[in-house]
């Protein structure tokens, strides 16, 4: 540790660079990362707040929740401690360009949202808004329309911050939502699209059309979402491909350069083994100062990025790939450890 | 006197077959405690290859070896590190100063690898004695040739090895601060009881050693004291 610090003290360029290199694909990682659980957030929220046991579908539906086709009848023969349908139309609000999710449950469904002003709603045309949508300016007691259904829906109640498929996520009854998705056809039974259950559920066995899955077997499949993640995560990890090299290629240089110091310090009895902790140290102090300040530069950008780019950290995974970043520094410092251990130290005198 | 250094028939060979070249050809020689040796030679002469295997840096082809009684010839690279770091102080041609250490910090380095704990008053006199206690806080750069050998000497003599190994101390040294430089190792060897070899070919800078060996094709001659 000793000669690692005095060293980057006296070629403070030469290991600014290197840090700034770190730091640079660091940030990149932590934005990255930040955006792709934001995004991810954005997808899933709606669903994972339901904190449900089982989601049951249809089972020609392929888990998606949009494709499933379910009825009342359906939902009667379903046992559990706790359990509500759901019906999901994609819609827009009419005059903005806002598109939103419209969920119709029942009244006292467990997987309501809390308020956090408001009530729940009663009657037909009733609907609660999340945060997200009340904040373009909308307030209890405004009315809004959705899609091409005429009437005007009155909201009642505001939740906290809610998405679905990167939508606001607006609850209804299942009336007003029948209305909003198939309008005035005449139905023979109330459809829905899944059934969401709480503890003890179980499936009719006479009835095989339906199939259950769990809250992230149903984010997986949600369409787009498995794609974009792979995709982010897959840059993030060839990012610590990166890393490793610039870091490796870096040290190598540096060391090449010392090479006849080395032979001294080896011709006066210093070991291989202290001065390859040295290069190892070195390796390390870059990775640390690098990822510490790219996390902080990280966390600024977050505070500035405009609400169109959902930016999510999640400090246990920032954590992870600290310490992979850390890592992959190391390691990129070992490549030259081979290079320290052959110098000659006879190279040191004569010439 | 105890001897320090001892070399028993020693023979360095490089290559084999038609491109053999015997470097070092049965060398004998013994060097005693506080004693000033000088080898004078022309280059190719052998005087490096002398000075790495006395120093322990490369293995002799046969013949046998000891430093302040310790066999060398028979020890792997590790061993002969700590023997090196324990046993001889170096003093190179250029200098064997780190660059990027300031002066002091050269010598906290040679406490780190030994894990040792102490604290600098036995530097700072030795600092002192040098006449270089105000250059502790330089980088090697920032001192002149002079300088940073007697940085050098400090350095070599701060392990109190049993032998100093000096390998063209004064090569980068106008006539002046070469002659100081010898006679602070010369004045160095007599009161701190350090044997001391210093391989060099400028002839002025040998009189005033307690022996002088002619190195010549691979063999040491001791000339005659002229004095």
């Amino acid at each position: 540790m000793f000669l690692a610090i005095k060293e980057m003290r006296y070629a403070k360029l030469r290991y600014g660079l290197i840090i700034g290199m770190m730091l640079l694909i660091a940030y990149v990682v932590f934005m990255l990362s930040g955006l792709a659980r934001g995004l991810a957030e954005e997808f899933k929220k709606g669903v994972e707040d339901w904190q449900a046991q089982e989601i049951i579908l249809s089972q020609e539906a392929n888990k998606t929740l949009t494709a499933s086709q379910l009825t009342m009848d359906d939902f009667d023969q379903i046992t559990a401690n706790q359990k509500a349908p759901i019906g999901i139309y994609n819609g827009a609000i009419k005059g903005t360009e806002q598109n939103v999710t419209v969920f119709g449950t029942t009244e006292k469904a467990f997987l309501l949202p809390t308020l956090i002003k408001g009530t729940r709603f009663k009657q037909n045309n009733e609907i609660i808004i999340p945060e997200n949508l009340a904040k373009d300016g909308y307030h209890i007691g405004d009315t809004i329309k959705i899609g091409s259904y005429p009437e005007a829906l009155t909201i009642v109640g505001i939740t906290s911050e809610n998405y679905y498929t990167v939508t606001p996520v607006i609850y209804t009854n299942l009336e007003t939502w029948t209305q909003l998705k198939f309008g005035d056809q005449p139905l023979n039974n109330q459809p829905i699209n899944a059934v969401i259950t709480k503890e003890n559920t179980q499936l009719p066995s006479t009835n095989e059309k339906m199939t259950s899955l769990t809250t992230p077997e149903l984010i997986e499949n949600i369409p787009g979402y498995s794609a974009q993640n792979l995709t982010l995560d897959a840059m993030i990890y060839f990012l610590f491909v990166v890393a490793t090299a610039v870091v490796g290629i870096f040290m190598y240089v540096i060391t090449l350069q010392k090479t006849a110091i080395f032979g001294v310090m080896k011709a006066q009895g210093i070991r291989n083994s202290f001065l390859a902790n040295s290069l190892i140290a070195q390796a390390f102090i870059v990775g640390v100062i690098g990822v510490g300040l790219a996390i902080l530069l990280a966390f600024g950008t977050s505070l500035v990025l405009p609400d169109a780019m959902p930016f999510a950290i999640i400090w246990s995974q920032w954590a992870l790939y600290s310490g992979l970043l850390i890592s992959v520094a190391i390691i990129g410092g070992l490549f030259s450890i081979r290079t320290v251990t052959k110098v000659d130290p006879i190279t040191a005198i004569g010439g | 006197m105890k001897d320090i250094l001892v070399m028993k028939n020693i023979v360095k060979t490089f290559g084999t077959g038609h491109t053999k070249v015997t470097a070092l050809k049965e060398i004998n020689f013994t060097v005693k405690q506080g004693e000033f040796v000088s080898i004078i030679g022309p280059s190719g002469s052998g005087k490096s290859t002398f000075l790495t295997i006395s120093g322990g840096l490369q293995t002799a082809t046969s013949g046998e070896i000891l430093i302040n009684g310790q066999t060398f010839s028979t020890l792997n690279e590790k061993k002969r590190a700590d023997l090196r770091f324990k046993e001889i102080g170096f003093i190179l041609q250029s200098s064997n100063l780190v660059p990027f250490l300031k002066v002091h910090e050269q010598f906290t380095l040679v406490k780190k690898v030994t894990k040792r704990k102490e604290d600098n008053t036995r530097l700072d006199s030795l600092l002192r004695s040098l006449d270089i206690y105000d250059l502790k806080e330089k980088y090697p750069r920032d001192l002149s040739g002079g300088e940073r050998q007697r940085v050098a000497i400090a350095r070599a003599l701060y392990n109190e090895p049993s032998l100093i190994l000096a390998d063209e101390p004064t090569a980068s040294l106008d006539t002046e601060h070469a002659y100081d430089v010898v006679n602070l190792l010369i004045k160095e060897a007599h009161e701190k009881q350090k044997a001391t070899i210093m391989v060099t070919h400028d002839e002025r800078m040998i009189q005033h050693s307690d022996r002088i060996f002619h190195m010549q094709d691979g063999q040491l001659v001791e000339k005659p004291f002229q004095q």
